[in-house]
Formats: structure tokens, C-alpha cells, sequence
């Protein structure tokens, strides 16, 4: 068995300190941001909010221990495949009952079309990575 | 997928997070794996193979014993 140097407890510990550290930062950037802008000061809550989210990807990023793993990709490539899924379903059924919903006297809020313009438009990027990752050089 | 990482983790007197260290990933992952709730990829199968200096196997039970029983089964209802 490979022989461990290092004191368990205290990685474990600094583990810990360090996802605290990583999600309060971006908390504190969204609500600094948040608080800014309703302040009426936008350019302030612009540099608030990237120094938040910057220092939340360098510890993300450079802190010594695992914070994520494979098991963090594998649960977010589920949770991706579980949305689109959802997000089809909801394009689907929404978008070929509008004809017969305006048909029927109703009209539908431009909010509608908004939000369903929005999900095509995430369906084109989701296609474009796709088929640059299926076909691309790094190919899964 | 079955296996007996837990009962080679107390043996070595080792906490979840050592051996998590050891390996690389978190504490949570090999939590994860010894209650048989993730299946760890062939590379993590490897490092942990290798840090017990045994074989993948040794570790794992994939279960192949339902799927040859499934595999017996079909293969009498084709030659029916």
C-alpha cells in the first residue's frame, strides 16, 4: 500500500475552508453587485461582482486540494442532459400549440416568444459544441 | 458497483479523506463509491488498484455473474 505523508485531518480541514472561502466570494460579488446597482452605481458593481467571480475560479482553480473531481463532472453532465431534455420538452409543447392557441382568439405575450427564441438559441449552441466536440480534435 | 473499499480503507487505517488525498479526488467521491452510489472511472479504478498494489478486480465486482446468467439465458432461447 502506498505510503500517505501528509495529515489528513488538516487537508481535510483546509478542504473545507477553502470551498467556504470559494462560494462566499461569488455570494459576495452577486449580492455586492446587486447592491451596487440598486445604489445606482453600475460601474462599481461590474468590478464588485468580477472580483468576486475571479476570486471564486482561483480558488477554485489553484487551491492545493480537490474540490471537484470526476464525480462533480459526471453529476453536471447528468444535470446538462436532464435540462436540455426539459427545456425540449417545454419548446416542444409550447411552441406547436401557439398556432392553435392564436387560432382559438388567444394572444400570446411577446414574452412567450422571447423566452421560446431564447431556448432556440441555446438549442444552436448546444448543436454547434456538440458537433465541435464530436467532430473536433479533442473528440470524446 | 460492489465493492470492498471501505473494509480495505478501515484495514489501512486510513479516513476517507486520506485516502481521497491519495488519490486525488474529494472526500465525498470515495464516500460515494463505498456506499455503491458512483462508479468510479477506469482511471480512479486504476489509482485506487494501484495505491492497495492489488488488481482492479480485487476491488470491484462488476456483477458479471447476473450478466453471464442473462447471457445463458438468451442464448438457449436463440438456439430454441
Amino acid at each position: 500500500m502506498t505510503l500517505i505523508t501528509t495529515s489528513a485531518t488538516d487537508r481535510r480541514f483546509t478542504q473545507r475552508q477553502y470551498e467556504l472561502i470559494m462560494w462566499a466570494s461569488l455570494i459576495i460579488g452577486i449580492i455586492g453587485y446587486l447592491i451596487a446597482v440598486y445604489l445606482e452605481y453600475p460601474i462599481a458593481a461590474l468590478g464588485i461582482f468580477w472580483v468576486g467571480f475571479i476570486a471564486f475560479l482561483a480558488l477554485w482553480k489553484g487551491s492545493p486540494g480537490a474540490l471537484s473531481d470526476e464525480r462533480d463532472k459526471a453529476i453536471e453532465r447528468r444535470t446538462g442532459s436532464i435540462t436540455i431534455g426539459v427545456v425540449a420538452v417545454i419548446l416542444l409543447v409550447t411552441g406547436l400549440a401557439i398556432p392553435a392557441v392564436t387560432d382559438a382568439g388567444y394572444e400570446v405575450p411577446d414574452l412567450v416568444f422571447g423566452i421560446l427564441f431564447g431556448y432556440v438559441g441555446m438549442f444552436v449552441v448546444w448543436s454547434v459544441i456538440y458537433v465541435a466536440i464530436r467532430f473536433g480534435p479533442s473528440s470524446a | 458497483m460492489n465493492n470492498d473499499l471501505r473494509e480495505r480503507r478501515n484495514e489501512a487505517g486510513l479516513s476517507q479523506a486520506a485516502l481521497a488525498e491519495a488519490v486525488g479526488v474529494t472526500r465525498q467521491t470515495i464516500n460515494a463509491i463505498e456506499r455503491e452510489r458512483y462508479d468510479p472511472s477506469l482511471e480512479l479504478a486504476f489509482e485506487l488498484a494501484a495505491f492497495f498494489e492489488c488488481s482492479i478486480e480485487d476491488i470491484f465486482d462488476p456483477k458479471f455473474s447476473d450478466q453471464k446468467d442473462n447471457h445463458n439465458k438468451s442464448e438457449t432461447n436463440h438456439n430454441r
